[in-house]
């Protein structure tokens, strides 16, 4: 399970499922942050970091077909410009077409103790947006589709990666049955992986990073993202511990509560961090 | 006294991937006094990996000796070079940011000294070299238990950051006797991680390896790789693969 090569002749799927709704506007909790704002920097970081891992001297590879839903006053694809549309995109394709490119300063050590800022490029595909009631259930419904479609073409891939990034509340029903449905999908090398990663507004919620059980988790928003989680897989856990010492087992889950953007980005790391590209 | 003949050279793509595309490299010298082989794996997770690995296999090739010391002090050189030539056209924003990561490579070195009928041998990483004797490996070297190949070998980086961790990883073999009839494999690690397998198993893998050297094209070599990688004997990598006799 999970050994299959993730190659151009057998790529392998990424779908985030984005929660885009009216609350996403509110400040993250303890911080001078609106979560949209949190997301859309989470997701343009993923995005690019996914471009940098497949590119090589001559181009991208596209080792990953890769979509973005958004859920808040309607559902759909999000991607948009020369991506307009599409429910999935190969990543050579996301690379040469971002929004924008920005420069960013970043801290670096000068070499004498110190730090300097040094401009690097941040690619923006996504802004924020946040506006209207969360239908996570149809948001799933759709994600199921398109994780079909995908898996009828490719039936031997690396099980595909979804990642959701959510408030945690649904207004359009409980979407737990949708939720199992998405993480009940499999290739002929194991279950797709589901990471959950919530961000609540819980002035209760306190930071917890991919635990074993639901013990520390304020409510039922995310003690309902907690048990549709993934466990993460042996590769996952190993680099979660070696590379990041995380405290996690094997038993974790792929469940984030109120990480702040760094461990967002290393949850999505751990996430599309499969250990035979190819 | 000994003498020495590379009786075959191969290095093959990932399938899938073209010639092009492989990122190992290997390089030869071959001398009255000696004979030494480089082969180096570039990871594909870094860009411009072919090309350090080609850089650093030909550069080390003018070492005299197999010290660390003497390792470490050409590599601001080749990573000089390295630079110069990936920085040679504009790149879009993905390729800068991939550089600025740096490429990374093992490699494995090993010399003959025809004099002293014996060889010497340096790695950094999991590239091996293989002795074989009247049917039998006198030496594994530098992994010897196929459960030491691991997706995260120590890599020489074109950044400085890591040269600290390299006496760390430095292994070295010296003096290794040799005589006539013996014979040397030097491979990248999907081919040594298969070979040390087989010895495992008394398969005698040798006997397979040193076959392919009537066939003077990469043909059967080829084909017996394309089948050892469908049956899932062997890691779809790329592949090196130089087979030395001692005459």
């Amino acid at each position: 399970m999970y050994t299959a090569e993730i190659s151009r002749q057998n790529p392998s799927c990424f779908l985030f499922v984005i929660d885009q709704s009216g609350s996403m506007s509110d400040n993250i909790s303890g911080q001078a942050k609106p979560k949209a704002q949190a997301v859309a920097d989470a997701i343009n970081k993923l995005l690019s970091n996914l471009t940098i891992k497949c590119a090589k001297s001559e181009g991208v590879r596209d080792y990953y077909h890769v979509g973005v839903i958004g859920y808040g006053a309607s559902v759909g694809v999000a991607f948009t410009g020369g991506l307009s549309g599409k429910e999935l995109a190969p990543i050579s394709e996301i690379a040469n077409n971002p929004a924008r490119i920005e420069e960013r300063a970043k801290k670096v050590d000068d070499g004498a103790g110190g730090l300097i800022d040094q401009k690097v490029k941040f690619p923006i595909w996504f802004d924020p947006t946040a506006n209207g009631g969360t239908p996570m259930n149809e948001a799933f419904r759709l994600a199921n589709n398109i994780l079909d479609n995908w898996l009828e073409l490719h039936p031997d891939c690396f099980p595909p990666t979804v990642i959701h990034i959510t408030d945690g509340e649904s207004t359009d029903g409980n979407p737990e049955e949708e939720m199992q449905k998405t993480i009940g999908k499999s290739s002929s090398d194991g279950n797709l992986l589901l990471f959950n990663l919530h961000i609540s507004s819980n002035p209760h919620a306190k930071t917890v990073e991919f635990p074993s059980n639901n013990e520390s988790l304020p409510d039922q928003y995310s003690q309902m993202l907690f048990e549709t989680a993934s466990p993460l897989t042996e590769f996952m856990v190993s680099i979660a511990k070696n590379e990041y010492e995380l405290n996690v087992s094997d038993t974790s889950k792929g469940f984030v509560l109120n990480g702040d953007l760094a461990l967002i980005i290393t949850a999505l790391d751990i996430g599309t961090r499969p250990s035979n590209l190819r | 006294m000994v003498k020495a003949k590379i009786i075959s050279s191969y290095k093959l793509p990932k399938a899938g991937n073209t010639n092009d595309e492989c990122e190992d490299a290997y390089s030869i010298k071959n001398t009255r006094r000696s004979l030494k082989v480089f082969v180096a794996d570039g990871a594909t997770e870094s860009s411009f990996a072919k090309e350090w690995a080609n850089l650093l296999t030909a550069d080390l090739k003018t070492i005299k000796s197999f010290s660390l010391t003497n390792i470490v002090k050409r590599l601001p050189k080749i990573r000089n070079e390295w630079k110069e030539q990936v920085s040679k056209r504009p790149l879009p924003w993905y390729a800068e940011i991939k550089l600025e990561k740096g490429a990374f490579s093992t490699i494995i070195g090993l010399r003959i000294n025809y004099k002293k009928s014996s060889f010497n041998c340096f790695a950094i990483g999991d590239c091996c070299t293989f002795h074989l004797r009247n049917d039998e490996i006198l030496v594994s070297f530098p992994i010897e238990d196929e459960i030491e190949f691991s997706n995260n070998p120590f890599l020489v980086s074109t950044k400085i950051d890591d040269d600290d961790k390299i006496a760390k990883h430095f292994r070295e073999l010296k003096n290794q006797k040799i005589r006539k009839g013996d014979y040397l494999f030097v491979m990248s690690d999907a081919l040594a991680c298969w070979f040390i397998s087989k010895t495992k198993t008394n398969d005698k893998p040798w006997n397979i390896l040193i076959g392919f050297t009537e066939d003077s094209s990469n043909k059967s070599f080829e084909k017996w790789l394309k089948r050892i990688r469908d049956e899932k004997e062997i890691k779809n990598d790329d592949t090196t693969l130089l087979t030395i006799e001692i005459l």
